[in-house]
């Protein structure tokens, strides 16, 4: 769906680097565990499961309500939950070095970071709430497993999203509030990590009926005598999803005032900083800016003292524009399908 | 097959394309970081770094509009950032003779070096075969495993995508008109699924033929790549550029 | 003197679940010879293709040039024994031509020198001349399949064991093949349903029937023998079948 990889602008080198080097160290302990569990010569083997990946995110699930739109598979939970977390890393990780360097998706700096958010949390945190679901005694029916992936997708998305805004702000280049950067990057990824999760299990079902042995934790499954997952338990997980998400906007729009103080509070120090003031002169770029703004703005009090008002705006204003550029960006992909499919993104 | 698209510019000849992968990688890498180093509120210390990027594009005969339609697509979520950054970057700061907010300077500064960055990513991905690329980061000392890795993802891209192409384009046959949410979701549980099992075989396959030609799980490989003076030359030419570049930062604040 | 390139006495294979794939089959080949290995699906060819490359341990005696096919000596075996397996996308895994073509040398651990003298002649064989920097997946059917032989000619075996190598190819390439083949002097034991080719390129011919052979003999004489043919699956090809 959206392409969330981060761009080397959002970081600054010392961060980037810091952040690569915390990536590779993990890769090297998934390696090591990944030998310990498989065959080490089949290593260089998980890159055909990466091409799957790619290959598997072309197959597209039009949304329901949202006629033009589709979501497809990320990819990293079912990975971890086919091949292990630590495989399934491997193969997230290579997957996002092809994406950078012949998709450009994602820079070069931020490979680090794009490994970490969408490889290490995502198969790591994932898999370890897809066992805790499953939990521990035999006859584990499709209900669980759905729930069981179902959570992990979420979890995995949603956490590995969150670490986003703290890399950023880390870096300090864009200087959108910690709160409320989390705020929207976790409500938005609570959407994309939904739609994950029923593909994913759309998937897990079709191989719990024909070939169990390739999950982890197929021990505990019950023969799989009806795959069909009961639509109360289906719509009880939306229905979480949903009230979550709804909590998350409620809290920002309400607890939010405090935020902009917050954000001057950090810099007193700061022997440049001047208060905000009117512009000295009327015809300055800020000033035309805000007339327009003034004019143009749906919520005419953008400008003004309301803060709460602002930040409802922001948060709202941030979700339009993230639907209108991801649109902008469909359209873009159309003009392109003639030479190529759409690059394919690891959400 | 429309494969062509992926290494559609990296078959041609040029003085870029002829020089070797590990300069090229090193070049781009020390010039995206040093890019990136360029303090947020500088605008005009940007404009040189235009040249890099630019003089590879331009010599190596890749078609601009194309570099931009890909900076693009993959621009979304940057220009979002970006867009709202001066709302919270409210301090007034000096440009062009007058007061702006500060948050546009980092908006403008991150846009421009995104455009920058990628369009050095790309002139390093297009003029270079991707096996060459491999090679050249093998010999940068990127672990044997992991290049292997990526070499297999590479070569079975294009084998999986059109399996898949083509299941998706029978689905779609069969699920003309409305059908249920249940139903499309498990057409697409199905096709992945089939997918993923006929990966895990082909990958036991694959391991098969390469044991028959006696893989014993020590990656081996030649080396490759010659490193010559036209790529000291390059390496020298873009270390004096990028610091010169850089240390204009100094000149201008 | 001359010792048989393949030698097979009473080889008894099982997979894991119990079936009997392989049923105490005898084969001989003597050293430049070229034996088609013919019978319906499921006959077991693919699986004594591969326990004489020794992936799968079976009973009973096998030897291929002269080692006697075992877990010790699996690496000579490799070595002296080239299996084209039947999908070529399966044995071009390399990024570039040359590096799958330079894959076998190199795990015999030839010196950089020999491998690409060894690349050069194998992909000269096959008619693919200055290919070496091709991506596999650039490459057409044929060409693949020619590819396919160039990376175990690479590694310069004595015999040659070919899984369908006629699948999949169209009208050209497939002639190419067979003129490819029959140029060549090594051993060769072809599996294949092409009983026309099989006419072509082979003076002797086994026919596998689960896990049985049934017939060994001179191609023709074999091949012609319709109610033979109609017992296990197959049909006389039409190069041999009698004028009406």
């Amino acid at each position: 769906m959206l392409a969330m990889h981060m761009a080397n602008e959002l970081l600054t080198p010392v961060v980037a680097g810091v952040l690569a080097l915390l990536a590779a160290g993990l890769l090297g302990v998934a390696c090591r565990r990944t030998r310990r569990s498989l065959d080490p010569a089949r290593v260089p083997l998980m890159g055909v499961l990466g091409a799957f990946v790619f290959a598997a995110q072309m197959i597209n699930f039009t949304l329901p309500f949202m006629p033009g739109t589709s979501g497809h598979l990320g990819g990293g939970v079912l990975l971890a939950i086919v091949l292990g977390p630590h495989a399934g890393t491997l193969v997230m990780a290579s997957i996002l070095i092809v994406q950078c360097l012949i998709f450009q998706d994602g820079g070069l700096l931020a490979l680090g970071a794009n490994i970490l958010n969408m490889g290490v949390v995502p198969c790591y945190v994932g898999y370890a709430v897809y066992r805790a679901v499953l939990g521990h005694r035999q006859g584990v029916g499709a209900a669980r497993l759905y729930a069981a992936t179902f959570a992990a997708s979420v979890v995995g998305v949603v956490l590995g999203a969150a670490c986003v805004p703290f890399e950023t702000a880390a870096a300090g280049v864009i200087t959108v509030p910690l709160r409320l950067f989390l705020l929207t990057m976790i409500g938005v990824h609570l959407l994309i990590g939904a739609v994950e999760g029923l593909i994913t299990f759309a998937v897990v079902a079709y191989l719990y009926r024909i070939r169990p042995d390739t999950l982890r934790g197929s021990e505990l499954l019950a023969k799989a005598t009806r795959t069909r997952v009961g639509w109360p338990v289906v719509a009880g997980s939306l229905a979480a999803v949903a009230m979550v998400l709804g909590g998350l906007i409620s809290h920002a729009a309400s607890a939010y005032p405090d935020g902009l103080e917050w954000t001057y509070a950090e810099r007193p120090a700061d022997p440049h900083f001047q208060p905000y003031v009117e512009p000295p002169d009327e015809s300055s770029l800020t000033a035309r800016a805000e007339a327009f703004q003034q004019r143009a703005a749906l919520l005419p009090d953008y400008g003004g003292d309301d803060t709460a008002l602002k930040t409802v705006a922001g948060l709202v204003g941030t979700i339009v524009t993230l639907v209108v550029t991801y649109l902008i960006a469909r359209l873009l992909r159309r003009k392109t399908d003639s030479d190529a499919p759409a690059p394919a993104r690891a959400t | 097959m429309h494969h062509d698209y992926l290494d559609r510019y990296a078959n041609q000849d040029s003085p870029v394309h002829d020089l070797d992968a590990r300069a090229k990688v090193v070049a781009v890498l020390l010039y995206t970081v040093v890019l990136v180093s360029v303090p947020k509120y500088q605008l005009a210390p940007l404009a040189p770094f235009a040249v890099l990027p630019l003089a590879m594009l331009v010599v190596g005969r890749i078609p601009l509009n194309f570099v931009l339609k890909r900076v693009l697509i993959v621009s979304p979520f940057v220009v979002c950032l970006a867009a709202f950054n001066p709302i919270w970057d409210a301090q007034l700061r000096p440009f062009a003779g007058t007061w702006v907010r500060g948050g546009w300077l980092v908006a403008a500064s991150v846009l421009i070096k995104f455009t920058l960055g990628m369009g050095a990513l790309i002139a390093l991905t297009s003029t270079t075969r991707f096996s060459d690329l491999l090679a050249g980061l093998q010999r940068l000392g990127v672990p044997r495993v992991l290049v292997m890795q990526l070499g297999f993802l590479y070569r079975y891209l294009f084998v999986l995508i059109d399996q898949a192409m083509r299941m998706r384009r029978a689905r779609d046959a069969r699920l003309g008109g409305y059908a249920s949410v249940t139903l499309r979701l498990r057409a697409v549980g199905g096709i992945v699924g089939v997918l993923l099992l006929r990966t895990l075989e082909q990958a036991e396959r694959i391991h098969q033929a390469m044991q028959a030609r006696g893989y014993d799980g020590t990656v081996r490989t030649l080396r490759r790549g010659c490193f010559g003076w036209g790529e000291v030359l390059f390496l020298l030419a873009v270390g004096v550029y990028v610091t010169a570049a850089r240390l204009s930062v100094l000149v201008t604040s | 003197m001359c010792e048989s390139a393949i030698q097979i006495e009473s080889l008894s294979y099982r997979y894991p679940d119990g079936t009997s794939a392989l049923r105490g089959v005898d084969l001989r080949a003597e050293p430049g010879a070229k034996v088609g290995l013919v019978g319906p699906n499921g006959a077991g060819k693919s699986t004594l293709l591969l326990c004489l490359d020794g992936f799968l341990a079976a009973r009973g005696r096998a030897s291929v040039s002269g080692l006697s096919v075992s877990k010790a000596n699996v690496k000579a075996i490799r070595s002296h024994v080239g299996l084209v397996f039947q999908n070529p996308d399966d044995q071009l895994f390399m990024p570039r031509l040359f590096d799958d073509v330079a894959f076998g040398p190199i795990n015999q651990q030839l010196d950089p020198t020999q491998v690409r003298q060894r690349v050069a002649e194998a992909l000269t064989d096959v008619g693919l001349t200055g290919m070496d920097d091709r991506a596999p997946h650039h490459l057409s059917m044929g060409q693949k399949r020619n590819a396919a032989i160039a990376t175990v000619l690479a590694m310069k075996p004595d015999l040659l064991l070919l899984d369908e190598p006629s699948a999949n190819l169209d009208p050209r390439s497939r002639r190419h093949l067979i003129e490819l083949l029959a140029g060549m002097s090594i051993t060769m034991l072809i599996a294949s349903h092409d009983l026309d080719m099989i006419v072509q390129l082979c003076d002797r011919v086994a026919l596998l029937d689960a896990g049985r052979i049934v017939a060994d003999g001179a191609t023709a004489d074999i091949l012609s023998d319709a109610s033979l043919m109609d017992r296990h699956g197959l049909e006389v090809p039409a190069v041999l079948a009698p004028r009406a």
